[in-house]
């Protein structure tokens, strides 16, 4: 608790950053006492209308409140997000802890096949995969997670081969522990906190893709808000109405850059030498 | 020095926050950023009398390839004024000559097409009732939709004297051979590359094509009627709404058709634009896949039809008329004596629950043995008024307690034919032939090309054949009126608005005309004035 406290005092920015996030997500989940509107709710007698008082960001083609439909995207966007991280981070590592142990054949074939995976561009390659499945939110999430689990591997892999020259290591091997005791209690948790600095910078790129592949139209289906499949529907009134692509542009890019920045300063209040320092 | 690296990160980030909602609110006030694009036509403009002048024109559609006899591809060549047809519509629908200059009809069975002297072919070669002849039955030959539609029994040629004796009494023979299908080309040139440079008789002819691309065409300075003012032109094919709106705006393209209607509050100053709008004879509607156990019910697709708002979507949407039968009001079809459906969920309600179908797990959706009234409907969302229209439908239909799941397709017609789909949006022209024979025929007759939702009634089959042998204009019209209110009545479409068309072009540009019936969007008088 007192190395908590230490932390979050030291580092403002990170402190900062974190409660942005928090913000965020607090937001997200609370969307349903904050919408002023049914998110789905159509209002054709009050198409495409700037803010007012009852519509605070205005309204969409079909008369629906765009504020509404932005915190309900939130929801979306960030669940989706976080439920992407899980599934790659557990199968990524997975895949990695056990090419690094049992090298040999294994490893050979489990590394080649992220190699080959991380040679396609991963959203040219995730496109491919949702045209195959068909356009859908749990699909987009299955063809982004295919393509992004190699990276994870490959991390993984290197941390245990080089954990596994660790003194420690040998000593609990010596002292009889168990192949699995070793994964479990002694690796593990020693490499765990890069992959999780790794995995807080990808929040933002994920969120990126999920949001690219929804506004290409193979992501989120209509009517479901989705920032990404919402700047796609505002598109056409670039120019005539605006509002439809500011906002859920804006909430793109600054959730984006938060977890970005977040990541980026998790590294660093993580990073041994300089807490040193 | 970490601390002032991040201030820094946070004065860019903010800063540009800054300059994004400056522009924002820049683009809002003053619409129009396209001077420069118009000082750059105003200055070829004015070099017409040495330099040549060229048009750039956006296509909002473009087949597989050039060869008018396959599929739909003459569409695309006499909206570019590359191919005619023996004779045409007017603005008033109204058939006038082109090719031929005189016609008759004999007798029942018997036409009598005089082919106007003078018109050449691309290649020159003299345009002789004997080519017409062997041009028709190469776009036969070639393509089923020609077979059924101009039942041939023989031709003869001599001269510049074209006879065509049909198999039957055929009452619509005028209006099916003034379909782009039979644009009439030369056979006797090297047809093998039709698909790339048909070789008809048009003001301009095929310099280059680049398939899904554009295509070049140059003046044919031989043309019947005098060479065309404007010496080459470009048709680009930008298949999305508003990226033919952008591309006008940017100067990229002159002409463009069918500007999405969010985008045409853009081309309002009358100084750069003109914006000529007309209600066109395309109906957009909705196939209901009979075939499926839900929607064999025609209970059910009466509900449907009665929990949707056509008026408003007509009024605040898209833009049109609300639709009642599948022939838009200009034409005189029967409009005014079928009856459709209106707005009336609290009927339609009543209907679904009389059907069997009830919310019981209380999700908002019906059911009815277990299966959800869940249904997928395919459309391609590149059109601006399906995709708005879709997304209406979905969310009204919801308050009826039916699900509405959208899948867009770019190329939906394998989608359609397919059948695997439970409702299908779309419009189509049903005025193309002047007639309402056409459209009843490979629409709603049984097992006809494009019933594809397997809609069969043998009573209604058989008004349209009487439809074939019946040549008063007047009865014609009382049967066509009778078939679409069988149509209706069994609720096998549902008819949902009809389409307003437009023309978007610079204001130095003259001659762009739209006409009702969408085959035609340039002709020789297209020029670009002083």
């Amino acid at each position: 608790m007192r190395a908590f406290r230490l932390v979050i005092l030291q580092n403002r920015w990170f402190t900062f950053l974190l409660s942005l996030t928090v913000f965020w997500i607090v937001l997200a989940m609370v969307a349903p006492l904050l919408a002023p509107h049914d998110p789905l709710a159509t209002n054709f007698a009050r198409v495409l209308q700037p803010s007012s008082a009852e519509y605070p960001l205005g309204t969409d083609q079909l008369g629906r409140c765009v504020l509404s439909r932005l915190l309900y995207g939130a929801r979306t966007s960030l669940l989706l997000t976080f439920m992407m991280i899980g599934i790659v981070f557990v199968l990524g590592v997975a895949i990695g802890v056990i090419a690094g142990f049992a090298r040999g054949l294994t490893d050979t074939v489990l590394m080649r096949l992220s190699d080959t995976l991380m040679a396609f561009p991963g959203l040219i390659f995730a496109i491919a995969v949702v045209g195959m499945l068909g356009p859908g939110l749990f699909n987009t999430v299955l063809a982004l997670s295919v393509v992004w689990w190699a990276k994870y591997a490959r991390m993984a892999r290197s941390l245990v081969i080089s954990l596994q020259q660790k003194e420690y290591v040998a000593a609990a091997a010596f002292s009889g522990a168990r192949k699995i005791q070793i994964i479990g209690r002694t690796i593990l948790p020693n490499m765990i906190s890069p992959l999780i600095v790794m995995a807080m910078m990808d929040v933002g790129g994920m969120m990126l893709s999920i949001s690219g592949l929804s506004f290409l139209g193979l992501g989120a289906q209509p009517p479901n808000p989705e920032w990404g499949a919402m700047l796609n529907e505002g598109r056409r009134y670039l120019q005539t109405a605006p509002w439809l692509l500011i906002y859920p542009g804006l909430a793109i890019f600054s959730t984006v850059i938060i977890f970005n920045l977040l990541g980026d300063s998790l590294r660093d209040v993580l990073d041994p030498k300089k807490n040193t320092a | 020095m970490k601390r002032n690296l991040q201030k820094s990160i946070l004065l860019t980030i903010v800063s540009v926050f800054v300059v994004f909602l400056l522009a924002a609110c820049g683009t809002t006030n003053n619409p129009s950023t396209s001077s420069d694009a118009t000082e750059k036509s105003a200055a070829t403009d004015n070099g017409t009398t040495s330099a040549s002048t060229h048009l750039n024109v956006a296509l909002f559609w473009l087949g597989s390839n050039l060869d008018p006899a396959e599929e739909w591809n003459g569409w695309t060549l006499t909206r570019a004024a590359i191919g005619e047809t023996l004779i045409q519509f007017d603005e008033n629908m109204k058939l006038v000559p082109k090719i031929a200059d005189t016609w008759e009809r004999v007798d029942d069975t018997t036409w009598h097409f005089h082919i106007r002297e003078g018109v050449t072919f691309h290649n020159g070669n003299k345009v002789t009732a004997d080519a017409v002849k062997k041009s028709i039955e190469r776009s036969i030959e070639l393509n089923e939709r020609g077979k059924a539609t101009v039942p041939v029994a023989s031709m003869t040629a001599e001269g510049q004297d074209l006879t065509i004796k049909t198999t039957e009494p055929y009452a619509s023979l005028l209006g099916n051979i003034a379909e782009p299908l039979f644009i009439i080309v030369d056979t006797s040139a090297d047809t093998s590359k039709f698909k790339s440079e048909p070789i008809a008789t048009g003001p301009f002819m095929v310099t280059g094509y680049t398939p899904d691309q554009e295509i070049q065409v140059k003046k044919y300075d031989g043309y019947w009627g005098g060479a065309a003012d404007v010496d080459t032109l470009t048709l680009k094919y930008i298949k999305d709404d508003s990226t033919r709106a952008l591309a006008l705006q940017s100067g990229e393209i002159d002409v463009a058709s069918n500007v999405g209607r969010s985008s045409l509050a853009l081309f309002q100053d009358k100084s750069q634009y003109t914006i000529d709008e007309i209600p066109s004879l395309r109906t957009q509607f909705v196939w209901f896949n009979t075939t499926n156990p839900l929607l064999s019910d025609p209970e059910v697709r009466r509900a449907i039809s009665y929990g949707i708002d056509r008026e408003m979507y007509a009024n605040t949407l898209v833009g049109g008329q609300a639709a009642k039968g599948p022939f838009t009001s200009a034409l005189p079809f029967g409009y005014d004596k079928i009856t459709g459906y209106d707005y009336e969920p609290e009927k339609a309600k009543q209907l679904l629950d009389g059907a069997g179908f009830k919310d019981a797990d209380g999700d908002g959706i019906r059911e009815k043995d277990g299966k959800k009234l869940s249904l997928q409907l395919i459309l391609n969302s590149a059109y601006e008024s399906d995709s708005i229209v879709a997304a209406a439908m979905q969310s009204q239909l919801k308050e009826i307690g039916v699900q509405l799941e959208m899948t867009s397709y770019e190329d939906l017609t394998d989608h359609q034919k397919s059948g695997n789909y439970d409702l299908a949006l779309t419009s189509i022209n049903t005025g193309i032939t002047g007639d309402p024979q056409y459209i009843l025929d490979f629409y709603f007759m049984t097992g006809a090309e494009w019933n594809v939702g397997g809609y069969s009634n043998p009573k209604l089959d058989e008004v349209i054949t009487r439809l074939h042998s019946e040549f008063d204009v007047e009865k014609r019209y009382a049967l066509a009126a009778e078939a679409q209110q069988m149509i209706l009545d069994d609720a096998a479409y549902m008819f949902l608005t009809y389409t307003p068309i437009n023309i978007v072009s610079k204001s130095t540009v003259q001659g762009a005309t739209m006409y009702p019936i969408d085959f035609y969007l340039l002709d020789r008088n297209i020029k670009v004035g002083q």
